[in-house]
């Protein structure tokens, strides 16, 4: 029953083989295949291109053993989990690292696939990743990082400097 | 189902920080620091939005300090934040670590117990000191009515009765200063100390007697009970600080 095979379609209306197990990974996916039952209907993805479903399954089959990550209403143990964003598995690192030069925008591609078929530990893997791109960085290097313009007056940028601004004494 | 073409798709730009959904980015910063939120804030118009959201200031407190904000906020107290954002950084950084119960090692609270609490209606931290005295003790000086059995040596079941008192020895106050009130963001705070009062001068008294009498009689304890060990506080980060330090720390930052 779980081997059988599930038929996705990209984006770009080009379909992936994945093996049910595999599929239900995504909790969307799990949702839909069990309301559905047996079915040989592809289900489209127009939200994913194919390549990042082709990296979001790299990523399901690597963690196809894992346990189910906790359902919501077990919030406690979810919340502990994904408190410190320093602790990453290192097959996981390399994976969300891909390739050098695409790697900003895959990374954030990743993270609307995870978010979108709701694979909570591919989403908690991706945050992560950008929030550890984050932290220790200035106002300056965080825009260039991301592409952000800066759209402060040299007033407002004054204000809001001020009013973030942390002395470090404690 | 609709059908989109490819090409209108892979047109579209790909995504970044600020184009992805709100909810999304939330879940990205409220993983930050809270150093890193307040840099955060001073990228762009839109992210120094997201790194204030309320809600993502009460989920950093519940996460860094265990403590909700909302109680401290101008609305539900008397303290003077406005923001669960305020209440992080003027009353959770500093002083959240700090609930709990301590042992003193000032002189005059050397070795007893005391409690680190905010008080809601009075819009301060203050700091307790507790003691507990053995009332049944067999005391000529002080003869407790209460509990007749203590008092015949003879009798072998002792009555235990105790009681806990509880003084304050200080307080902080939080005040967003006059001159700031348009900027009234500005998480500027000052820090109160009360001076001892005249009851606690005549305790400090009371207590350097108890000492000496300590001493001549060599009997131990005279009436309160003293606190052995270190008492760990609640907050898991937060490090063994004694009161004597503390009051060091407020007075070298001159606040």
């Amino acid at each position: 029953m779980s081997d059988t095979l599930v038929t996705l379609t990209s984006q770009e209306g080009k379909p992936e083989q994945v093996p049910r197990r595999i599929a239900e990974r995504s909790t969307l996916l799990k949702n839909m295949l069990e309301d559905v039952g047996e079915s040989n209907q592809p289900i489209p993805l127009p939200n994913v291109s194919h390549k990042i479903l082709k990296r979001v399954l790299e990523y399901c089959i690597h963690h196809k053993d894992d346990p189910q990550p906790p359902s919501d209403d077990d919030k406690d143990s979810f919340d502990s989990s994904r408190k410190r964003s320093d602790d990453i598995d290192e097959w996981d690192q390399k994976f969300i690292k891909g390739k050098e030069e695409e790697h900003n925008e895959e990374l954030f591609q990743i993270i609307l696939a995870a978010n979108y078929l709701d694979i909570k530990p591919l989403l908690d893997l991706g945050c992560k990743t950008v929030a550890n791109m984050i932290k220790g960085k200035s106002p300056e290097q965080i825009r260039e990082m991301f592409n952000i313009e800066n759209d402060f007056t040299p007033e407002e940028e004054d204000q809001i400097r001020r009013e973030n601004e942390w002395a470090a004494d404690a | 189902m609709a059908h989109i073409t490819a090409n209108s798709l892979l047109q579209r730009p790909s995504p970044t920080l600020v184009t992805i959904p709100r909810e999304c980015l939330l879940l990205i910063v409220e993983r930050l620091p809270f150093q890193s939120l307040l840099t955060l804030a001073q990228a762009s118009r839109y992210l120094s939005v997201i790194a204030s959201e309320p809600t993502l200031w009460i989920h950093l407190s519940l996460r860094d300090y265990n403590h909700d904000p909302t109680p401290y906020l101008s609305t539900n107290s008397a303290f003077p934040f406005k923001s669960p954002k305020q209440v992080y950084l003027s009353a959770f950084v500093r002083w959240a670590p700090k609930y709990g119960i301590w042992q003193g090692d000032f002189p005059f609270y050397e070795g007893e117990m005391v409690v680190v609490r905010p008080n809601f209606d009075r819009g301060e931290i203050n700091f307790w000191l507790i003691r507990g005295e053995n009332r049944s003790r067999d005391d000529e000086d002080d003869p407790d009515p209460e509990a007749p059995f203590s008092k015949d040596r003879n009798v072998m079941v002792d009555l235990f009765d105790v009681g806990v008192e509880e003084d304050e020895i200080l307080s902080i106050g939080f005040g967003i200063p006059e001159d700031a009130e348009q900027d009234i963001e500005a998480m500027g705070y000052r820090v109160e100390i009360m001076g001892p009062t005249e009851a606690e001068k005549a305790r400090m008294t009371k207590w350097e007697e108890d000492k000496r009498r300590r001493n001549l009689e060599n009997k131990g304890q005279i009436g309160s009970f003293f606190i052995c060990g270190r008492f760990v506080p609640p907050h898991p980060h937060a490090s063994v600080v004694t009161l004597k330090e503390l009051m060091q720390n407020t007075e070298n930052r001159g606040l």
